[in-house]
């Protein structure tokens, strides 16, 4: 128990010393986010965001084209996993337990997004949205499908959105993983996906 | 008693050779530019950054509150919450969550923390292996270095030196430093290690007090890759990165990769809640020194600091001595004003490797008065420090000096005639610290006030 | 004009550059202002406070205010003196006298376009001229836009060289990197301070300058003496000399 009793001294110890030194209370008042709205067409922001942090993004009217397009993309992809309904590439079924070296294998991961955000190309996905949270990571390449009508403008929009939401995780993506640590060039790839490829549909998927 | 960092001594070897000066100039000076560009796209950016300060203000007047919500939150998500006092604290609480889990490998993504508590070192010696994952911290992990940027922190590294690193420590055929190739066997090299690491260690950007929640952004994924391929998670958070609301959380998510790195965002923003079922997820809050400067009412506004390093890349002098000259994890202009807090003696000299210029303060994304900051450093370290008596001795002279109109004439009048008729060989060597590479200017024929006097009968 | 202006002259323009500080006083009174010249003053203590001694500039700050708090404005081809008193005397507290100073203290260039509202000073350089955007002017008076903040673009020296008949104003690459003098820094980091200095002259250089302007002499005084000793084919020139050239 003397761990415990440590441990709470600890912490009785730090948030005495906050409460003796921390400034008189500065208010805060609510975000009016309104005064950074820009006026702009959010789908055509969106794609050229997802090109500029590395993705790809392509309009599509529904599942079909989808599965089209990705036969026709990733046409090597072998271990493919699917979470989208109507998209039913999946050669691969996750196993309620998948270890790390399993999902390594994984070539492709088709993953439905919530809502993308327009200034910046990211998309948030969050447990409901796939099985396992390694797989939109380990696979070397995503593709996110993506509504239309759920493009909204920023963060602070997004956020918002998402506030309190109700899974355990949650994940903004914004292009493929990179890296721009050797000598400030810029690789595509690193320890994520190598690829995030974004199609934007229509029509309610 | 540690060794005084001496900035100006390291600065002047690192200006020994001036092609390496020019090149570590132009990389941060080139993410300067990208951090220009991207918050000229960003509509109100000035109101976004007072907001952030505002956010900051607010949450630091009610700190202890925010951080008892996080607490109480995290633990309801059914997370882990230690509190560390100090380096040491934090160091043992890590080390015995990975001793009780029998973790022997851990995986860890960018944490300057860790860094600043010595983590790494630690927990070697204590026979666990840690593996940086971040690509820029791997490469200074193997060169045995510190980081010398928060953000980029193997930036000081040519492509050549990296090419040598990674053929000696992993295998790499010699490539001339193709940064595509080398990334691409990091990834080979990191898979292995996130495929067999028994638990993963990261920082936190970011913890929302309301939902008791820890958001990570990394480019590389590498913190995911950790925490998700692990059955442990321990995330070391600065007690001063609580935030109250998601809410909150979008205007900085704003400001933070476009300060940092010109990207509207990082590939990932990872938001953890709650450990997998089965998993299990420790946060452990640090202070180490923060409250100490919580109370420094001319400092605390140090603690906005949301780890950018946009003042780095702007800093004049950063660029042009690198970050190894500061001694400190954190280095440049935000590290100068946080390092004194903690070692008022051991970097004594940070606070004065500044012209003030204040260019640090214009692209805070968090508006830290950075340049005043330093500036009353610098009283309080002539006070406190020893300084050489004949400095002060000047000091004193000159303050007299100016405010003693009678001697300031007479002081004047002889000092122009003295250097008028000194040779400049003497004057060169006298005032060797101004004429090592510059002239010393030539007093006018007359002062101003004695040409007033002759053409200005008043 | 009714008002009297308090002439301020930072120390080392009175040692080393007096005819900055002649071309101050003709460029005034050549627009019509009653020049005063305190002949107590000395300096404005700067260089003690910023080496972290202010508290040996006290005495220096309350000769400044017994000086000057008397006159309508003080005008000081300086901004880092200006923006020195502006910043820093409230130490002495914020008595009438003090808050008077504080209000009323100006850089040349701002009170000729903000007071005087005059942008057009009429005078001739024909030269091309680069602006070195001294840093406190810049960023601590404010007299033009800096490089980092997002708002719109303004500039009260450019306004002011722009009129200037013949003059061609240069672009330079970096547009407001400090040159590296700092006071006492350029003799504590010395290395750091010249290398910065040769970077930016360097950048005039590239970009054809035949000539570097500031608001600040200091700034020039440093770049000079790296131009001399390296025999660079630059000259530096204070922006009153040039707002002073006269046909």
């Amino acid at each position: 128990m003397a761990q415990d009793e440590q441990a709470k001294m600890s912490r009785d110890q730090i948030l005495k010393e906050i409460r003796s030194s921390k400034p008189s209370k500065a208010p805060l008042s609510e975000i009016d986010i309104k005064q950074f709205s820009a006026a702009s067409v959010l789908e055509e922001v969106f794609i050229r965001n997802v090109e500029a942090v590395g993705g790809k993004s392509i309009y599509v009217n529904d599942e079909k084209e989808v599965i089209k397009n990705i036969q026709n993309l990733f046409s090597g992809a072998k271990e493919i996993i699917s979470f989208v309904k109507g998209i039913d590439l999946g050669s691969t079924v996750i196993k309620t337990i998948s270890t790390a070296r399993e999902l390594d294998k994984l070539d492709l991961a088709v993953i439905k997004g919530q809502f993308g955000v327009a200034e910046n190309g990211a998309v948030w996905i969050s447990d409901k949205d796939f099985d396992n949270r390694l797989v939109p990571f380990i696979a070397t390449h995503v593709v996110i499908v993506l509504n239309q009508r759920d493009i909204i403008e920023n963060m602070h929009e997004a956020c918002l959105r998402m506030s309190g939401f109700k899974e355990g995780y949650g994940v903004f993506v914004s292009g493929p993983s990179k890296t721009a640590d050797i000598e400030q060039s810029l690789v595509i790839g690193a320890q994520g996906p190598m690829s995030v490829t974004v199609f934007i549909v229509n029509k309610r998927c | 008693m540690s060794t005084k960092v001496d900035h100006p001594q390291a600065a002047e070897i690192f200006n020994q050779l001036e092609e390496r000066v020019n090149w570590h100039d132009a990389a941060l000076w080139y993410v300067r530019q990208k951090r220009d560009h991207a918050a000229s796209q960003v509509k109100g950016w000035e109101e976004l950054r007072s907001l952030a300060a505002a956010i900051k203000a607010h949450t630091l007047s009610k700190l202890d509150e925010y951080l008892v919500q996080f607490e109480e939150a995290a633990i309801r998500n059914g997370a882990h919450v230690h509190w560390a006092i100090d380096a040491d604290a934090h160091n043992q609480i890590v080390f015995d969550i990975l001793r009780a889990n029998k973790a022997r490998m851990v995986v860890k993504s960018k944490s300057m923390l860790t860094e600043e508590c010595g983590l790494n070192h630690f927990l070697e010696d204590k026979g666990i292996e840690v593996i940086d994952t971040d690509l820029g911290e791997r490469i200074v992990q193997l060169a045995n270095e510190p980081p010398s940027h928060i953000v980029m922190p193997a930036i000081h590294k040519r492509r050549e030196e990296i090419d040598e690193l990674f053929h000696e420590h992993l295998r790499t055929k010699l490539s001339g430093g193709d940064a595509v190739y080398l990334a691409r066997e990091a990834r080979k090299h990191l898979r292995e290690k996130f495929l067999t690491a028994d638990a993963a260690l990261t920082g936190v950007n970011f913890g929302v007090a309301a939902t008791g929640g820890i958001v990570v952004c990394t480019n590389e994924g590498n913190a995911d890759m950790g925490v998700h391929s692990t059955p442990l998670h321990i995330a070391c958070m600065g007690l001063e990165k609580v935030i109250p609301r998601d809410e909150h959380l979008g205007v900085f998510l704003r400001l933070l990769a476009r300060s940092a790195t010109g990207q509207p965002i990082t590939s990932y923003t990872s938001y953890y809640k709650s450990p997998k079922p089965g998993n299990e997820m420790h946060i452990v809050i640090v202070d180490n020194g923060r409250s100490n400067q919580l109370r420094r009412s001319d400092f605390r506004k140090s603690l906005y600091c949301i780890r950018c390093g946009a003042c780095m890349n702007t800093c004049p002098v950063y660029r042009r001595s690198g970050g190894h000259s500061y001694g400190y994890t954190i280095p440049g202009p935000i590290g100068s004003i946080l390092s004194p807090g903690l070692d008022l003696e051991k970097y004594g000299s940070l606070p004065f490797a500044s012209t003030l210029c204040g260019s640090c303060s214009d692209v805070c994304p968090v508006k830290i008065d950075i340049h005043s900051q330093l500036y009353k450093w610098r009283q309080i370290i002539t006070e406190k420090n020893q300084q050489p008596a004949f400095k002060k001795m000047l000091i004193f002279i000159t303050g007299f000096i100016f405010s003693h109109p009678q001697v300031y004439q007479i002081a004047s009048n002889a000092f122009g005639a003295m250097v008028r008729f000194t040779p400049r060989f003497l004057i060169n060597t006298l005032l060797i610290t101004w004429t090592k590479h510059r002239e010393f200017p030539q007093p006018g024929e007359y002062t101003f006030s004695q040409w007033r006097r002759m053409n200005r009968q008043k | 004009m009714t008002m009297v202006v308090g002439l301020f002259i930072p120390c080392y323009i009175n040692q080393f550059y007096p005819h900055v500080a002649i071309a101050t006083l003709e460029l005034l009174e050549r627009l019509g202002v009653e020049v005063a010249y305190p002949p107590n003053q000395t300096c404005c203590g700067q260089p003690m406070a910023n080496a972290g001694f202010e508290n040996f500039s006290i005495k220096t700050y309350e000769l400044f205010i017994e000086n000057f708090h008397s006159y309508d404005y003080v005008v000081a081809p300086s901004g880092s003196c200006v923006y020195h008193v502006k910043e820093h005397y409230d130490v002495l507290g914020r008595t009438d006298h003090v808050q008077h100073i504080r209000t009323r203290t100006y850089e040349l260039c701002e009170f000729l376009v903000k007071v005087l509202r005059k942008e057009n000073v009429k005078s001739e350089f024909p030269f091309r001229v680069g602006l070195h955007q001294s840093c406190h002017g810049l960023r601590g008076l404010h007299l033009a836009k800096p490089s980092e903040i997002v708002s719109d673009t303004f500039s009260i020296p450019r306004l002011l060289l722009r009129n200037v008949r013949g003059l061609q104003l240069v672009e330079l690459d970096r547009a407001d990197e400090c040159c590296g003098f700092g006071g006492s820094f350029a003799v504590s980091e010395e290395a750091v301070s010249v290398k910065m200095g040769l970077d930016r002259i360097q950048d005039h250089i590239r970009n054809q300058a035949e000539v570097i302007t500031a608001t600040d002499m200091s700034c020039l005084m440093h770049l000079e003496g790296i131009v001399r000793r390296k025999n660079l084919p630059i000259t530096v020139k204070h922006i009153a000399e040039i707002l002073n050239n006269t046909v």
